[in-house]
């Protein structure tokens, strides 16, 4: 039996991920947020639930076809009793650095991976893909197509913002730096 | 099939196959059969559009072409050779032979500077740069050696080696494979502050740039939160006798580790 997987990796403000999860509440999906320290699910049910200012504390909103399992005491716990759902770690925009966000999901059944599918388009249809990464130690660059960024993530960059790695000190940049960079 | 990054692209495939194959993987006229393209970034379900007999292969020297690849791809390189007036052309995951690093290298991950394997020796790279727009592309599968001399300066250039719902890596845990067992393993013990990002045999491993390092970019197998919100990467692998990690799981460690990773080796064997 295989493992099938789905992973966008992307670059997005507060806004457009709210603005994305409002529109997965209008395909008749479940979702769920997810604060750390301390760990607490809830719910999201309208729309007001997924507003920026509401999100600010969750660090990451589950998407599920069924309402999941909410009874849990820890994220482990709580993959554990919720193993086909759609995840989306959410990137923060702390002081002038804009973090990565993911979609990911993980699925012995080809059909649930193939319905999130569906899903991950709907947010490839907002993002251009490409982006330049360079090494903070010797200015090595090059192209990296698997991820993704939103109109207003480029706008940010262009205005100066720093856009983070998704772990680690490479340095990232939305348009094609110069040799210099 | 449907191009994943470019939904309004799609992907032509003609297939040369046993019998045997055929039956594996279900494979008949309106079929949907699982396809993943590694080298060209495709995956996704393909529809068979037609079954024929396998025509009659000549005679004589050369390799029978498995299979050919065509769509439109937006992302696409031009390597410029030296003693070579015509560049080469090619899109950003496909692999060459890098006489350099001894090892096959996508495009995008090429050097000015590095030496290719060519039919009569090697090529030293002048440049590498992206090509703007969108062209239609080519690739093929050939038998045998699954690989081809590529352009005028026969640049040893690998495969697109289409598997029909073969996966690469090592054994999942359904599969028996130790490596996804400990990985699964250490993700239950993790402490109490600590959140699974990525990996650990429940979510999909993330990406990480590692410019400048052996690979360009590394999946560590558990990237975890800590409570202070610092992150910390877990690699589970095969060891020496001495405990300490074979050359490959070093290199892997090294780029991370050079890239900014806090990181941990776990060996499994």
């Amino acid at each position: 039996m295989t493992m099938h997987k789905l992973l966008v990796q992307f670059y997005a403000t507060p806004h457009e991920l709210a603005d994305f999860l409002r529109e997965l509440l209008s395909l008749d999906l479940t979702l769920v947020t997810m604060e750390l320290s301390p760990f607490l699910i809830q719910l999201a049910s309208s729309k007001a639930d997924l507003e920026v200012s509401r999100l600010q504390k969750a660090s990451q909103v589950m998407v599920f076809h069924e309402p999941p399992v909410t009874s849990c005491e820890n994220w482990n716990q709580f993959l554990d009793a919720n193993r086909d759902g759609l995840f989306l770690w959410m990137g923060r925009l702390d002081q002038q650095v804009l973090s990565q966000s993911w979609l990911s999901a993980q699925s012995t059944s080809e059909q649930v991976i193939k319905r999130w599918r569906k899903v991950a388009n709907i947010l490839k249809r907002r993002t251009s893909a490409g982006v330049w990464i360079a090494s903070l130690l010797n200015k090595d660059a090059g192209f990296y197509k698997q991820f993704r960024f939103t109109e207003g993530a480029l706008k940010l960059f262009d205005e100066g913002c720093r856009i983070a790695p998704p772990a680690g000190n490479n340095l990232v940049f939305l348009r094609n730096p110069s040799p210099d960079c | 099939m449907p191009n994943p990054e470019q939904s309004a692209d799609i992907i032509d495939l003609e297939l040369l196959r046993s019998v045997e194959w055929m039956q594996a993987v279900e494979c008949g006229e309106d079929a949907v059969i699982w396809f993943d393209l590694e080298e060209m970034g495709l995956h996704g379900w393909a529809e068979v559009v037609r079954v024929e007999p396998c025509p009659p292969i000549k005679a004589g020297p050369g390799r029978v072409v498995l299979a050919t690849v065509t769509h439109y791809n937006s992302f696409l390189m031009d390597l410029r050779l030296a003693g070579v007036s015509e560049p080469l052309h090619l899109t950003d995951r496909h692999r060459l032979f890098s006489a350099t690093r001894q090892d096959w290298i996508p495009a995008s991950d090429l050097r000015a500077g590095e030496d290719l394997a060519t039919r009569s020796g090697t090529a030293r790279i002048q440049s590498v740069s992206a090509t703007p727009g969108t062209q239609r592309v080519f690739n093929i599968e050939a038998e045998s050696e699954h690989c081809f001399f590529a352009g005028s300066a026969e640049v040893l250039s690998h495969n697109t080696n289409p598997c029909g719902g073969a996966k690469r890596g090592p054994k999942t845990k359904l599969q028996g494979g130790p490596h996804n067992e400990k990985i699964e393993e250490l993700e239950g013990q993790l402490g109490k502050d600590e959140t699974l990002l990525a990996g650990g045999g429940r979510l999909p491993e993330v990406l990480i740039p590692t410019r400048g390092g052996m690979k360009s970019g590394r999946r560590p197998d558990l990237l975890i939160r800590r409570a202070d919100g610092s992150l910390r990467g877990v690699n589970v692998g095969r060891s020496k006798a001495d405990g300490s990690p074979l050359k490959r799981e070093q290199d892997a460690l090294d780029d991370l580790r050079r890239a900014g990773i806090d990181m941990d080796f776990i060996r499994y064997d």
